[in-house]
């Protein structure tokens, strides 16, 4: 639909209104006048005064020697016939009736044109005179300004159509200035009322990517914008806390990779280590546990990742044992299962799962010292600890580990990797991580996932 | 024993094919959809490795074509790391086997070797570890050439471990491999049988470890590599 501009549309309402509250006031105020009601109490039938006049200067003629009288037309003669008790008498400047008046009204009205009234109403002596139905005064003739009466004339409908312009005529003046001052009036107000709406047109257009944490300002606008208002702040939070956490998340995704890939990019540098070829591989297979994990995570942010299948963590955790041995043995280090042979089920999701238990074996294997060996445990109540006998994670660094861009101390190099994103992960699981010590040193993580309830 | 690798990236086709030749592989290589079901058309494969990214399209689309033409046709896909779900997809579009991108080499081996272990599969080449030979048609075990004698169940303990080289072969699968569906079978047996493999293959230097993966089972693989 074409919007049109909100101005002339109450200035058109407006103008509307005003006839409308005319017409309405017109017809009560004379619905009241009568049932006598009003100032001025009236009647049907003397609605039909201004015809009456106008018939009556129509039938105004001159004849030869410049005298004027009334000579009835065909529409007063058949208005006479209507209405068998109409009477019209005309008075000139001289206040001397015109031939063709009528003589009862003639007689009546004599003294009264005396004082030149600018209107009269009156009764006839039969007359009920609670509404007096005879009308004089003055008007325009093409012979000038003359004394007009008319009496007995009878209502017809489009009287009523006379009378209203005869109202609007005298009160043409009041419309037009109601109209004139309306329009200025809405016109301004509107605008007016628009204003600060330009302003927050200027704030919208300064927001960008880069600042998405300002808000429009929401006191300056009138109170039935301000739903808009408040509903465009609250979108622009929310996408502030996602792009927030999308940063966060690349800045994760860059930070976790960098070390293994400083680490890869060394190890090309440095002379040749006789066990090369397999360093290089742990490398790759570093990184590629932490992508892996980054792209469950970015999975199960953009909700594409069903975090509520059944899971057998069991299963899944003796495949990540599997194949985790073979770069174990390669590098000198066990492996080892701690578990039952059947299944443990959870609620989850086996990728994101399996990429969480992936790193963590890792790390573990990296804290590992050489001939040391790495368990990892499943236990039935669905919790699965990887425990390694390195450096393990001081008291004070057990929450900060799992904290976007902690690094550990040196010395302990390469443990932590992944841990906010395991984290993270994790929570979105509905499960929980944690690191303890292993009894005679080391570290053992632990996460717990919720149970199925089969 | 043809495979025919579609993958549309150039350096890491020619990576993975040279890779499976050099386990005795024949190996073809093709790098579009179009051009795959030309292959599959013109020549008899055994082992279709699919992408599942191709520039014309999803190669999990080749698969439904190959089966028809080639019922025992067996397929594992290579997925990338950014389509975790495709793993799933992946076996339900009726692939053998997936595998996820980037892997290691013997993995890759140990899964082609896997896929053609099951119903269906077609001759194989015998398996190279180390000096290690293994004949899965005739079981004869070879070391350097020469054919070495096992006992009975050392050679179904190697012919288990051998068919899934450099990956864990699980204590429950080799007890129904070597003594069927006997349950009041031991550990302790197992053992003995495990040692006695390590000490021949040791003294006929065969440059193969059977590894111990505790809670799991064993692992064999090339010695010190």
């Amino acid at each position: 639909m074409k919007s049109l501009p909100l101005a002339p549309r109450v200035v058109g309402y407006l103008i509307v209104a005003q006839l409308f509250a005319f017409f309405c006031g017109w017809t009560i105020s004379t619905a009241l006048s009568m049932a006598g009601i009003g100032v001025f109490p009236s009647s049907w039938d003397s609605l039909a005064i201004s015809r009456a006049q106008r018939q009556a200067i129509a039938s105004l003629a001159a004849d030869e020697d410049g005298a004027v009288r009334i000579t009835p037309t065909q529409e007063l003669l058949s208005e006479i016939r209507r209405a068998p008790h109409m009477r019209v008498a005309v008075f000139d400047k001289f206040k001397q009736a015109l031939p063709g008046s009528d003589p009862v009204l003639v007689s009546i009205l004599t003294p009264v044109v005396g004082i030149s009234p600018t209107h009269v109403h009156f009764a006839l002596p039969d007359d009920d005179s609670f509404a007096p139905e005879g009308f004089m005064a003055p008007m325009r003739t093409p012979f000038g300004q003359l004394h007009i009466a008319v009496h007995g004339q009878k209502f017809q409908w489009n009287d009523l159509i006379d009378a209203w312009a005869f109202d609007i005529k005298v009160l043409a003046a009041y419309f037009a200035t109601a109209a004139v001052l309306s329009t200025a009036t809405a016109w301004f107000a509107v605008r007016n009322g628009l204003l600060p709406l330009r302003q927050i047109a200027r704030e919208a257009s300064l927001i960008d990517m880069d600042t998405l944490g300002n808000r429009l300002t929401l006191d300056v606008v009138p109170t039935e914008a301000m739903p808009l208002v408040g509903a465009i702040n609250q979108a622009l939070e929310r996408l502030d806390v996602g792009t927030r956490r999308q940063r966060l998340f690349t800045a994760n995704a860059a930070h976790e990779l960098r070390t293994p890939v400083a680490v890869l990019a060394a190890r090309l540098d440095a002379p040749r280590e006789p066990n090369f070829e397999f360093q290089l591989r742990r490398d790759v297979w570093r990184i590629s546990h932490i992508v892996h994990q980054l792209l469950a995570e970015a999975r199960a942010e953009e909700q594409t990742l069903p975090l509520d299948e059944l899971v057998d963590v069991a299963a899944s955790v003796r495949a990540m044992v599997d194949d985790a041995a073979l770069l174990a043995i390669r590098d000198g280090r066990e492996i080892e299962y701690l578990g039952p042979s059947g299944a443990v089920f959870v609620r989850g999701n086996k990728v994101a799962i399996e990429a969480v238990v992936a790193n963590l074996i890792d790390n573990a294997l990296r804290a590992e010292p050489r001939g040391g060996s790495v368990a990892i445990r499943v236990n039935e109540n669905a919790t699965i600890e990887v425990i390694d006998h390195g450096a393990g994670v001081a008291e004070d660094d057990r929450r900060a580990i799992f904290e976007p861009f902690w690094r550990m101390s040196e010395g302990a190099s390469g443990a932590g990797l992944g841990l906010a994103i395991a984290k993270e992960l994790v929570s979105k699981l509905k499960g929980r991580i944690w690191v303890e010590n292993t009894p005679g040193g080391g570290a053992t993580f632990k996460i717990s996932l919720p149970r199925a309830v089969l | 024993m043809k495979i025919l690798l579609v993958e549309d990236e150039k350096e890491m086709a020619r990576l993975v094919a040279s890779l499976i030749a050099h386990s005795g592989f024949k190996i073809d290589v093709v790098t579009t959809i179009a051009d795959a079901f030309h292959a599959i058309r013109k020549g008899a494969y055994d082992l279709l490795l699919l992408d599942r990214r191709l520039p014309d399209g999803d190669g999990a689309s080749i698969l439904k074509m190959a089966r028809h033409l080639h019922p025992g046709i067996r397929v594992i896909m290579l997925t990338a790391l950014d389509a975790l779900s495709d793993k799933i997809s992946g076996l339900n579009a009726g692939a053998d086997d997936y595998l996820t991108k980037p892997f290691q080499g013997e993995e890759l081996i140990a899964r082609i070797r896997a896929c053609f272990r099951r119903p269906g599969g077609e001759i194989r080449p015998p398996i190279v570890v180390g000096a290690l030979s293994y004949d899965l048609q005739t079981d004869d075990v070879s070391v350097d050439g020469s054919i070495i004698h096992l006992s009975r169940r050392e050679l179904m303990l190697l012919r288990t471990l051998v068919q899934r080289v450099s990956r864990v072969t699980s204590r429950d699968s080799l007890l129904v491999e070597i003594y069927g569906s006997e349950d009041d079978v031991r550990d302790t047996a197992l053992e003995t049988i495990v040692s006695r493999l390590r000490r021949r293959l040791s003294e006929l230097g065969a440059r193969v470890e059977i590894h111990t993966v505790r809670g799991r089972g064993y692992l064999l693989a090339e010695k010190g590599l």
